[in-house]
């Protein structure tokens, strides 16, 4: 059963200039996108910058309205509610931020940071159960109680994501939205906010849609992952069967694109030609045709649609699986 | 002798009541051909190594022991700022990681090149105009021609970054001094920039000293590399015998954080 259902999500964003704000044209953030996480699921969406899987991810929480689409959250259609009821539902679904500087008020201690959200959504927990609540949730994501009465700047980057973490959970969501929540920290903290995410999950029976790049990180956590290229979904798998047997031409090259820590492997990179098309003005057919290596004439002309390929492995292109990196697969080929 | 020999270098900051070492006797070389990779975390001072090599230092460090550049007679620590001019640019390029802040917002990146063209080399505005865009074709920039026109904000990361290495090429240098060329751009372009560096390497018989704190972009480009850490090499060798046997215990430290994913995992 899908906790979170995306179908024929758009989010197109105007471009102005002037002062009479004329329309130059869309940029198609998201152009079409449907997925679903499951109940207890980690579903990743991957993909380069501007791809839009920020926007998906923002969306999702109505953070910022899709233009079309619909978003049903547990069965109820997010998009339909008015601000007051999604206020009540938000407590469900709660984002841990990408940047753990950016995104702490500096002047607010982090008993504070993190007892907020029980303001806002448990206002009927008196003071001192609310201080318990907070200790606890400081607990649950292993920071000391102490850090109550400390101020943002006086912890490290992973303690802050921690904090970030915390504050998630404070509401008691059902699903965590995470926007590259590992990418601004040390490598050698990483490990460690990956391995307090992937175990929150398995304790609170959390979903979890992970927005990422870094490769290593989505391979950990998740279950499922889509990979975004242009604004749509190119690719759909079980994340081991992704890794090790992708289909879409654009996958296979961003997989063998990644470096390896493996000096004298083959070099089996597949270098794309060219940078990803604007998405002011996308290409006629396939997005990923101009930079294809297997391109074919009717790939300029008509839109593969994401279909599934085998059971539960989809991919939007005519000629899955043609395309192969050179001296084997990534990993499937020393497994 | 190699083409870049680093002797026993120290970099240096006044500090309260002495200096504050940054570098610690450092000792390398690069070869002819030869893509060596220069690892470590930041504080290490493998920039400071490569700025020190062409005299770049922050006025206040002090820098000593030797870096001698094959035909040039002078040790490149001890020469006069005329001296170093003509080392700059000419014998050794620069590439920095930050392909925005290094160019000049205000003027399109063609006649940036060009400028760097000629303080060089003795050239008419035409002349330098056509030897632009031959530089620009060696980066592979698509559409050359037109692109030269562009402002910096109108190019994309990776075409930046190539048009930063047109613009250290444009002296014919024989070594590129890369710091973390490849840091700010997304893995596919990253890719195309790695690609780029290594046909330069077999085309023109390029250096490149590669900065960077990614080890498996130095597996996948370098075949020799030196792991820097508190100012000191640790440890120095081939890729491959580094990678498979690490004499040093940070080196280890460094390779096991090494984000892995697919069969490396396990």
């Amino acid at each position: 059963m899908s906790l979170l259902e995306i179908a024929g999500l758009r989010k197109h964003f105007p471009v102005r200039r002037g002062l009479l704000g004329r329309m130059l044209g869309t940029v198609r953030a998201v152009d079409g996108v449907d997925f679903q996480v499951r109940r207890g699921e980690c579903l990743a969406l991957v993909g380069e910058s501007g791809s839009g899987k920020t926007t998906v991810a923002r969306c999702a929480l109505r953070l910022v309205e899709p233009t079309a689409g619909s978003v049903r959250f547990d069965g109820e259609d997010l998009l339909a509610l008015g601000p007051r009821e999604l206020r009540r539902r938000r407590r469900r679904f709660q984002m841990v931020f990408q940047d753990p500087y950016g995104s702490l008020n500096p002047r607010q201690r982090i008993g504070s940071v993190v007892g907020e959200p029980l303001e806002v959504h448990e206002s009927g927990l008196g003071k001192a159960e609310r201080a318990e609540r907070v200790r606890e949730l400081l607990g649950t994501v292993g920071l000391p109680l102490e850090m109550t009465t400390r101020w943002p700047h006086e912890l490290s980057g992973g303690q802050r994501q921690r904090v970030g973490i915390a504050r998630a959970l404070a509401a008691g969501p059902d699903l965590l939205v995470a926007d590259e929540p590992v990418t601004a920290l040390d490598v050698s903290i990483r490990g460690q906010i990956l391995t307090l995410l992937e175990d929150l999950r398995q304790r609170l029976g959390l979903s979890l849609l992970l927005i990422a790049h870094d490769m290593a990180a989505v391979e950990r956590l998740a279950d499922r992952v889509a990979v975004m290229y242009l604004g749509r979904i190119v690719e759909v798998a079980p994340s081991a069967e992704l890794f090790s047997r992708p289909l879409h031409p654009y996958t296979v090259s961003l997989l063998s694109a990644v470096p390896r820590p493996e000096p004298g492997r083959k070099r089996s990179r597949i270098v794309l030609g060219g940078e990803p098309p604007s998405p002011l003005s996308p290409p006629p057919g396939c997005p990923f045709h101009p930079r294809c290596p297997i391109a074919r004439p009717r790939c300029s002309q008509d839109t593969p649609p994401l279909a599934e390929v085998e059971p539960g492995h989809l991919s939007a292109c005519f000629y899955s699986g043609e395309l192969t990196a050179p001296g084997g697969n990534l990993s499937g080929a020393r497994a | 002798m190699a083409l870049l020999e680093i002797d026993g270098l120290e970099v240096a900051f006044p500090a309260a009541g002495g200096w504050m070492p940054a570098v610690r006797g450092v000792s390398l070389s690069i070869g002819r051909g030869e893509i060596v990779g220069l690892v470590g975390e930041s504080g290490s001072g493998k920039s400071l190594t490569a700025l020190s090599v062409l005299q770049l230092l922050p006025p206040r460090a002090r820098a000593t022991g030797s870096v001698r550049l094959e035909g040039e007679a002078g040790d490149l620590l001890a020469m006069s700022e005329r001296e170093i001019r003509r080392v700059r640019g000419r014998r050794i390029g620069l590439v920095f990681q930050e392909p925005l802040t290094a160019l000049d917002p205000v003027w399109p990146v063609g006649f940036q090149i060009g400028e760097a063209i000629r303080a060089h080399r003795r050239m008419s505005r035409r002349e330098a105009r056509e030897e632009t865009v031959r530089l620009l074709d060696l980066v592979a920039l698509a559409d050359a021609r037109r692109r030269m026109d562009d402002y910096p904000h109108q190019l994309s990361g990776g075409q930046r970054q190539r048009v930063l290495i047109a613009m250290a090429l444009a002296a014919g240098p024989d070594l590129l001094l890369a710091d973390e060329p490849t840091t700010a751009l997304d893995v596919t372009i990253q890719a195309q920039i790695l690609e780029l560096l290594e046909s330069l390497r077999t085309g023109l018989g390029l250096s490149v000293l590669l900065i960077t704190h990614d080890l498996a972009v130095v597996a996948e480009t370098c075949e020799r590399m030196a792991v820097m850490h508190r100012g000191r090499i640790v440890e120095e060798g081939r890729v491959e015998e580094v990678f498979r046997a690490p004499a040093d215990p940070y080196t280890r430290e460094l390779l096991a954080a090494v984000p892995r994913f697919g069969a490396l995992a396990s």
